[in-house]
């Protein structure tokens, strides 16, 4: 029995920890980043002001992956080893993902608006994030509808495993049908590399965000562990 | 070496969610063995019963099967197929449709309802084909969850007199009931889950 | 250790006779694919049609097939057929397999049965019709193995059959854009050896990994 709970046991002290770090970062990046980006940074060259969008949008796109990516882990740790925390890190997750992946999608349209002249196109990489949302939903309708967690996750790694398996297939799909159906790409391809007065702030609102998750899912592991242990 | 067992459990436990539901169970089962598991509703029985036939993944402990056993499940659903008759059923257990139909007769299905979709039966002629699958299976350990339920009294003796027989040729089972398994002719042993 | 005795032969015939005494059953998603399709010709205007064939067509397929795949282990679950699976002798896995496969005798030839009708409904040219049925039946084995693992995991659960088409759909794109790009290039005049190629390589990945990772889901369902 205790062998079974060794994990979290370490595991609780740890994240307590490590949270405040996760908190001002994501904290105080974020405010010194976002001043940075839409205050302080140049004005672009060709896309003027709309360019600013960028710095939540990318962070977004980003977490949106890299959330998806730790998932995958977990699920196969899940899968293989059965390790609670990560059956609690992959409950905790695919809301957060969910979330910064919507919030790719609509700064991806209000920015896609002054840039292409439309909010949508059925562009590889719009579809492909698109149907992400969508893997999310599936995973998070799942969570919801099994009641017994430990099964819940075990049933979210199956999904997230075979997902993870065929995103880079997903992506690839639809590249190959709307390169078959948009010869003329409204995609600008290969701009101007960005100035490096653009790049860090960009860079801070990526290790902001990623902090903020960091900092929630420790959060909400601990009180599923406080919960179990009740 | 050790005494010849069919199965051995050591230390087995289980527990959905925070709440255990039993820790530490350990019993091994020789041949001509019957084990009786008793307890109040919610004590595990049935769990007991999955984890030994391996069809809920194990948690903590360890389950050791002999080399030469061979298990026959008869869960809490009977596991026959609604559209299809009993022998239909039983077909796919025993291709020989006349050892099916002598199963069936011993348990007091008679024969003008072997043909009949399953749909059609009474719960407790729904019962008895599902035993009539275990008898026919071949395999030396039984794992029967509530096998009475639904039997009437005469069909009650006569799976008490089968486990007798099976137990006298060889075979043991594990059999959670709460009705009186009382016959001299093998080896009952008893476990109150609590 | 053995159990006890069912052979895979015997268990095909098995979920054969029994989807044939399920045949009311088993026909309903034949009719939901010829009720849709029927709706497109009938809704879009006619220059618009054989635009819109192969597309309305794969999309209905793909309904069709989620509708089929409902019914996969959720009845096996709840009469407790499951647990006899489980404890049988063969793996799990090779089960599975084979009530897939009669499982696509069952529900899908005969869609591809009345293809032909549909094809006529559309006005499709032979060859497109043709390279379209191609396409579906290279995509149907990934179809199943994608719908037959979330058929699994959604078994014992409460909205299973919503449950089950909102995890495949995401998951099955690619295999209905690749599908689609089939059909395209060849009505394009283009070879479509590429994509048929990708399909196939799926469909070989499915058959030989589909039914195993469908038999994990299946032990996480059940328990």
């Amino acid at each position: 029995m205790l062998r079974k709970f060794a994990a979290p046991k370490i595991f609780y002290p740890l994240a307590g920890k490590l949270m405040p770090w996760f908190f001002w970062t994501f904290a105080v990046l974020g405010a010194v980043g976002l001043y940075w980006g839409l205050m302080l940074a140049p004005v672009d060259a060709v896309q003027g002001q709309a360019y600013r969008i960028m710095y939540v949008h990318v962070p977004s796109a980003w977490m949106s992956m890299m959330i998806y990516t730790s998932m995958a882990v977990s699920a196969a740790a899940v899968l293989v080893w059965r390790t609670k925390v990560a059956e609690y890190w992959l409950l905790c997750s695919p809301g957060l993902g969910a979330s910064f992946t919507f919030i790719t999608l609509v700064t991806g349209s209000l920015w896609g608006k002054p840039m292409w002249g439309t909010y949508w196109v059925w562009d590889a990489r719009l579809t492909s994030e698109l149907v992400l949302l969508f893997i999310y939903f599936a995973i998070l309708a799942m969570k919801g509808a099994i009641p017994d967690r430990r099964k819940a996750a075990r049933v979210m790694a199956m999904i997230t495993v075979v997902g993870f398996v065929n995103i880079p297939i997903i992506k690839f799909s639809v590249d190959w049908w709307t390169t078959l159906h948009q010869g003329d790409s409204i995609f600008r391809k290969g701009g101007p590399s960005i100035a490096p007065s653009m790049l860090v702030p960009l860079f801070m609102m990526a290790l902001s965000f990623s902090s903020y998750y960091f900092w929630l899912v420790l959060k909400h592991i601990r009180t599923l562990i406080e919960r179990s242990a009740a | 070496m050790t005494s010849r067992y069919l199965l051995k459990v050591e230390n087995l436990g289980h527990s959905y969610g925070a709440a255990q539901i039993f820790t530490r169970v350990s019993f091994s089962l020789a041949a001509g063995e019957v084990l009786q598991v008793t307890g109040r509703n919610g004590s595990g029985k049935t769990t007991l019963l999955r984890l030994l036939a391996g069809t809920k993944p194990r948690e903590s402990g360890h389950v050791t099967w002999d080399e030469d056993a061979t298990r026959a499940v008869l869960g809490h659903k009977n596991g026959i197929k609604a559209e299809l008759s009993a022998i239909e059923n039983l077909s796919l257990y025993a291709p020989d449709r006349r050892s099916c139909m002598e199963a069936l007769e011993l348990l007091g299905l008679e024969r003008a309802h072997h043909k009949k979709p399953c749909y059609m039966l009474s719960a407790g002629q729904q019962r008895k084909t599902a035993l009539a699958r275990v008898m026919l299976a071949k395999a030396n350990v039984w794992l029967l969850d509530e096998p009475f339920t639904a039997l009437d009294a005469r069909a009650h003796e006569t799976v008490t007199e089968l486990l007798a027989r099976h137990a006298k040729n060889g075979g043991a089972a594990v059999v959670a009931t709460h009705d009186r398994l009382d016959l001299d002719a093998f080896t009952l042993r008893e476990m109150v889950m609590s | 250790m053995t159990e006890n005795g069912f052979t895979l032969r015997r268990y095909f015939f098995f979920c054969l006779r029994l989807l044939f005494r399920q045949r009311r059953d088993v026909a309903l998603p034949l009719f939901f694919f010829l009720l849709v399709s029927s709706l497109f010709p009938l809704a879009f205007a006619n220059h618009a049609v054989p635009l819109l064939a192969p597309a309305a067509l794969w999309i209905t397929l793909l309904l069709s097939v989620l509708l089929s795949l409902d019914n996969l282990f959720r009845e096996d679950v709840e009469d407790g057929f499951m647990e006899q699976l489980m404890t049988a002798r063969q793996p799990l896995g090779l089960l599975v397999a084979v009530k897939m496969l009669a499982h696509w005798i069952a529900y899908i030839l005969p869609i591809f049965i009345c293809l032909p009708l549909t094809g006529l409904w559309y006005a499709m040219p032979s060859d497109t019709l043709f390279v379209l049925a191609l396409s579906l039946l290279l995509g149907t084995p990934t179809l199943l193995a994608l719908g037959g693992l979330a058929a699994a995991l959604a078994a014992g659960l409460k909205q299973g059959g919503t449950l089950l088409i909102l995890v495949t759909l995401p998951l099955a794109t690619p295999v209905l854009l690749f599908g689609l790009t089939m059909v395209d290039m060849s009505q394009n005049g283009l070879s479509y050896a590429a994509a048929r190629d990708f399909l196939a390589a799926m469909a070989v990945v499915s058959v030989g990994v589909g039914p195993l990772v469908t038999a994990a889901a299946l032990r996480i369902g059940m328990d």
